[in-house]
């Protein structure tokens, strides 16, 4: 096996490496994942009463743990589903366009948009004294900021999806671009063409699925990166339930030292669902080959 | 390739999603850019209350130590940059020689925990080492989450001809520094430049770990930002946010259309016999 392969000179340099990759991230993440779990049962901490399953129990029962996993899964879910059928129908309506440099340029302002500021247009836009209430209010269709629709804080989280799936737009559809001409996937409409298919068939039946089973791992990495988001649900969440980023947080961050422990319920929790969804990627990676 | 009229029909039907995908793009920075401009925006007016550029002239007044959070900003990613640029570049290549999956499984580890997760465990270790509150702990904090991107980038990117070169060099007599000096600093160029720009404009817009770990006493541009949105002063956010994204806009047009360029260039190489 190793004649085959280029030599590999395994000096101090690559001992190096290895020492900095385990110093730098091996360590410290190792230390957060620790901590989280044994300040979660009561093993460490200023005020450590022992061994406990406590704050387990607690989180547990009161529902505030499982109510914020759910809407931070459903809410990351809808905002990956969205941003697909958007960007999925953009591509395969417009494939034509993936080398226009000028299409580019107009997805080089979302993508280059922190989500802090997405955070911030979307209230303005849509909170009720923001744009589209004021125009609504022009346009004579209500009366008072109070009789436009709730689209921020709001019960559907409405406001989060919307900062989320304009955020994730343009990276699935700069992606979806990418694998079209990686994956040669005009080749395989053409072909589907010619033996008799419609555009919009070939489109639906051939370049879809394709497309699709190329981005699983990105979607799923899409979808772990909004389960963590801070900043928009910050903004744009309501008070109960929050999303866990927000909640863990929230806790966390009282001055009641009592309240800790909880808080490191929810960062253990967490990390418990990501490293099961991150495994699967790397498993289903290797599957592929 | 050729043009068919029905082909020419097919282009025309894209221009109209372009268009209204432009103006729905469009709208919301049209709308900050404005709010930038002036001060106040009460209910029914579209406008700003008064149009005094009051923002950006505090900007250059400097009253609110906006400038300082700039530069403070601008310094962290700096250093940030630069270490996370080389360790990355370290760990990945370092990577490259070893077989198991285990190792690269490794530096996708901080993508498992969510920032401001990481930052709450790390807060009492930091506090310990009296590192919490200070410039220094928010650029570690943030180097450990740079310097897996950075490594993560470089070991997936890595181009094979590298290793070839490198093969060469060694068996020619080199030693690391001739290595480094003859094949992975002219053969990486781009990849490092993708590290720096993306490590940089990771820091730059960092705002969970700089809340947690700076807590109120390290102030950046995203501190600030969200200070004027507690505040609920439109103006000053929309003006913060501007200042924010341009940075990040002219470093992605240095990435993406550097990556356009090499992408060419690549094809071109292939094509040789």
């Amino acid at each position: 096996m190793g004649n085959r392969k280029i030599v590999i000179h395994r000096t101090a340099e690559h001992w190096f490496g290895l020492i900095l990759l385990s110093a730098v991230i091996v360590v410290p993440v190792g230390w957060i994942m620790l901590y989280s779990a044994a300040y979660s049962f009561g093993g460490i901490g200023r005020l450590s009463a022992g061994w406990t399953l406590r704050y387990w129990m607690n989180g547990l029962q009161s529902g505030s743990l499982a109510s914020s996993l759910l809407l931070s899964m459903a809410v990351s879910a809808s905002i990956v589903s969205f941003a697909l059928i958007t960007s999925l129908g953009f591509v395969l309506v417009s494939a034509d366009l993936r080398d226009d440099r000028r299409l580019f340029a107009l997805l080089l302002l979302p993508l280059g948009t922190p989500v802090a500021v997405a955070a911030v247009v979307v209230y303005q836009i849509l909170n009720p004294g923001g744009l589209l209430a004021r125009i609504a209010f022009h346009g004579r269709w209500i009366n008072s900021p109070s009789d436009f629709p709730v689209f921020v804080n709001d019960v559907w989280s409405l406001g989060i999806i919307a900062a989320g799936t304009f955020t994730a737009f343009p990276l699935l559809t700069l992606f979806f671009f990418k694998t079209w001409s990686a994956a040669k996937i005009d080749k395989y409409c053409r072909l589907a063409e010619s033996l008799g298919a419609t555009t919009f068939r070939s489109r639906i039946r051939v370049a879809l699925p394709m497309l699709l089973r190329r981005s699983r791992s990105m979607i799923l990495l899409m979808f772990l990166v909004n389960l963590g988001s801070y900043e928009i649900p910050l903004l744009l969440g309501r008070q109960s339930p929050q999303m866990i980023s927000v909640l863990t947080q929230r806790r966390f961050g009282r001055f009641d030292l009592l309240h800790r422990p909880q808080a490191f319920v929810f960062a253990t929790a967490y990390l418990v669902v990501v490293a099961a969804g991150v495994v699967t990627l790397q498993l289903g990676r290797r599957h592929r080959g | 390739m050729a043009e068919s009229p029905q082909n020419q029909s097919a282009n025309r039907r894209p221009m109209l999603f372009v268009v209204s995908l432009a103006a729905l793009l469009v709208t919301p920075y049209g709308l900050l850019l404005l709010l930038s401009l002036g001060s106040g925006w009460t209910f029914p007016n579209l406008r700003p209350d008064r149009m005094d550029f009051a923002p950006w002239k505090s900007i250059l007044a400097d009253r609110d130590g906006l400038l300082r959070a700039m530069a403070t900003s601008a310094g962290i990613s700096l250093i940030v940059a630069t270490f996370a640029t080389v360790m990355g570049l370290l760990i990945g290549r370092s990577l490259r020689q070893r077989q198991s999956p285990l190792w690269r499984i490794l530096i996708y580890l901080p993508f498992v925990v969510s920032p401001v997760i990481a930052a709450t465990s790390l807060y009492d270790l930091l506090v310990r080492m009296r590192l919490a509150g200070t410039l220094t702990g928010v650029v570690a904090v943030q180097v450990l989450f740079a310097t897996s991107f950075c490594a993560v980038i470089s070991f997936e990117l890595w181009n094979r001809r590298t290793d070839r070169l490198e093969s060469l060099v060694r068996s020619f007599g080199g030693n690391s520094v001739a290595v480094w000096r003859h094949v992975i600093l002219p053969e990486c160029r781009g990849l490092i430049g993708v590290c720096i720009v993306q490590s940089a404009l990771y820091s730059w817009l960092d705002y969970g770990l700089v809340s947690v770990i700076g807590g109120g006493h390290v102030v950046t541009l995203t501190t600030k930002l969200f200070g004027y949105i507690r505040e609920a002063s439109v103006n000053q956010a929309a003006m913060s946010s501007i200042v924010l994204m341009t940075p990040v806009i002219i470093g992605l047009s240095f990435v993406g259309f550097g990556t356009l360029f090499r992408s060419f260039r690549s094809r071109t190489m292939l094509e040789e016999p």
